[in-house]
């Protein structure tokens, strides 16, 4: 009897110790979560990363409003290159991080999203509205990222995005056009907004779906769907005053008035702090563009609160989406449906709230256009007006330093300009190209399914 | 007459061994039926599908700029310096 307990007691040990798959108690991303509860964490840790503003795939945190302003022209790397990159040309291998991030937020939002559909309670729809706005915002991300400018002559062929709107563990699908990938972003935000979650537990309410549901519009030149909604929120979110958007700029923490949405709302994370002075030091190692300097008149209180006398950045780099963006995509909504009276209104009223004594603008005394000016056309290829130039230049100094311009560049018409370095009389050009404002997708992605395509303009070596 | 003695027992030898193999019959069955089960583990992803990762996009190189550029990039650099100093 003995030897059989024995002969058992070896088989059983052969077998498991052949099944390597037993200790698998809780095998890595299999496991999936069941209760409000559990999907209610999975949303959290997403919104603590934002709050915190370490590693935020959503909003952004201030190490990538640094990136995107050391690619665009409003730090000048020809007077110092400090320590930011030179230009977008350097980081071709650096930005897979972004994309694989983006699609880890969107793997979860899909999870809750799915699971939370069919339930009616209160939590559960909250927890809906704030999944679908979330992935929205990152695929709007993506978009902007990882797909050329907007051009309604070509979106139907050019490459837009991998969409993945459910959760599948090994789906893969080819990558859509750029007109289906804008309406699916469009599609996902309005799904949110349309649920009217005005309790702000999971930060993503009605407001912010609409604030990104705008910009969706903006980017996939809608102008009047664009323009509706920026009405709405300007009636919620109206220009700050003086005193206010000084406030508002100051803030380190604070949601102050004004502002729709903000990530780094506390200092609960070291890796924040550290990554947030890190930014700050980068930042100010790159003086301001003199062109962007000169467009601050002296009156303007924007001039004292974003740089100092050595054209050094004050400004705290904060991801936010704020009153000053929807009405600058309102004037210029009203610019392109050709209402200039309005657009002229608006942008007087955003002018005259940063500037002291201000003086008007009227269509007579709008500045010329500017010919040395990187941008020359609008987002819709056609040259500029005095009109439209003063309205992408106040964007521009509004703006500055919240990751806008490099995308304000790839928006209208993605101009090629050059940085020169100066190496003991040495000196060496660095041109962005119309093609680096289109990242790079994950080159894993690229390698491993023949049908996933890489954007044009990169090409491997070993 | 010792080999018939010699017979009969190597018989009744055999018939214990029999006897006990019987016995063992349900163990040796299980133990056959663990082992088969055991050898019979799903194919699983191990590891993550290979990229090859020395492969990286080739970063542009640096071009000489013309004397007009280098001029403008100097001016750049003077404005700077009388604007700030």
């Amino acid at each position: 009897m003995n030897r059989n307990i024995f002969i058992v007691s070896v088989m059983a040990c052969t077998v498991l110790a052949g099944c390597r798959q037993y200790l698998d108690v809780k095998p890595q991303g299999k496991v999936l979560p069941e209760t409000e509860e559990e999907f209610a964490a999975v949303m959290n840790y997403r919104l603590n990363n934002i709050e915190s503003g370490s590693y935020d795939d959503v909003l952004g945190n201030a190490a990538l409003l640094a990136q995107y302003e050391a690619f665009a022209d409003d730090l000048d790397a020809n007077i110092q290159i400090g320590n930011l990159p030179i230009y977008a040309g350097t980081q071709f291998n650096s930005n897979y991080g972004l994309y694989t991030g983006w699609y880890e937020v969107i793997k979860d939002c899909n999870i809750i999203a799915e699971n939370m559909a069919d339930k009616d309670s209160d939590e559960a729809r909250l927890l809906l509205a704030a999944a679908r706005g979330m992935k929205g915002v990152c695929y709007y991300n993506l978009l902007r990222n990882y797909c050329k400018a907007y051009d309604p002559a070509t979106a139907s062929e050019d490459p837009g995005l991998c969409i993945v709107d459910h959760f599948a563990m090994d789906e893969a699908p080819a990558r859509s056009d750029l007109e289906t990938t804008v309406r699916f972003v469009i599609s996902t935000l309005k799904s949110s907004a349309d649920m009217h979650v005005t309790d702000a537990k999971y930060m993503f309410t009605e407001d912010v779906a609409d604030a990104y549901l705008a910009k969706a519009y903006f980017w996939g030149e809608q102008w009047q769907n664009a323009l509706d909604i920026c009405e709405d929120l300007a009636l919620k979110y109206p220009i700050l005053n003086m005193q206010d958007f000084e406030t508002m700029i100051s803030s380190e923490y604070e949601k102050t008035s004004g502002v729709i949405v903000r990530s780094r709302i506390n200092d609960n994370s070291t890796v924040s702090s550290s990554t947030y002075r890190q930014a700050v030091s980068d930042i100010r190692s790159r003086p301001l563009n003199g062109d962007l300097v000169r467009l601050y008149s002296q009156q303007d209180i924007r001039r004292r609160l974003y740089f100092d006398s050595d054209r050094k950045n004050l400004k705290i780099p904060v991801a936010r989406v704020r009153e000053g963006e929807i009405y600058l995509m309102m004037a210029e909504c009203y610019a392109h449906l050709g209402n200039e009276g309005e657009a002229l209104r608006v942008l007087n009223e955003i002018r005259a709230n940063r500037i002291e004594n201000y003086v008007p603008y009227t269509m007579e005394t709008l500045p010329e256009v500017d010919g040395s000016a990187v941008i020359t056309c609008d987002a819709t290829g056609a040259p500029l007006t005095k009109l439209m130039q003063a309205i992408l230049n106040e964007r521009r100094m509004e703006m500055y330093l919240e990751g806008d311009r490099w995308f304000e560049l790839k928006r209208n018409g993605s101009p090629s300009f050059w940085v020169i370095t100066d190496q003991i009389g040495i000196f060496q050009k660095y041109t962005t190209e119309p093609y680096m404002y289109t990242f790079p997708i994950n080159k894993d992605d690229v390698d491993l399914k023949d049908y996933i395509i890489q954007n044009e303009g990169y090409v491997e070596y070993l | 007459m010792w080999t018939l003695k010699i017979i009969l027992y190597r018989m009744k030898a055999m018939l214990n061994i029999c006897k006990k193999a019987a016995e063992l019959l349900p163990v040796l069955l299980l133990a056959s039926a663990c082992l088969l089960a055991g050898s019979c583990e799903g194919q699983y992803d191990e590891l993550p599908p290979k990229t090859d990762a020395t492969i990286r996009y080739a970063l542009p190189y640096p071009e000489t700029p013309t004397s007009e550029e280098i001029e403008e990039f100097r001016q750049i650099r003077a404005e700077y310096e009388e604007a700030t100093y």
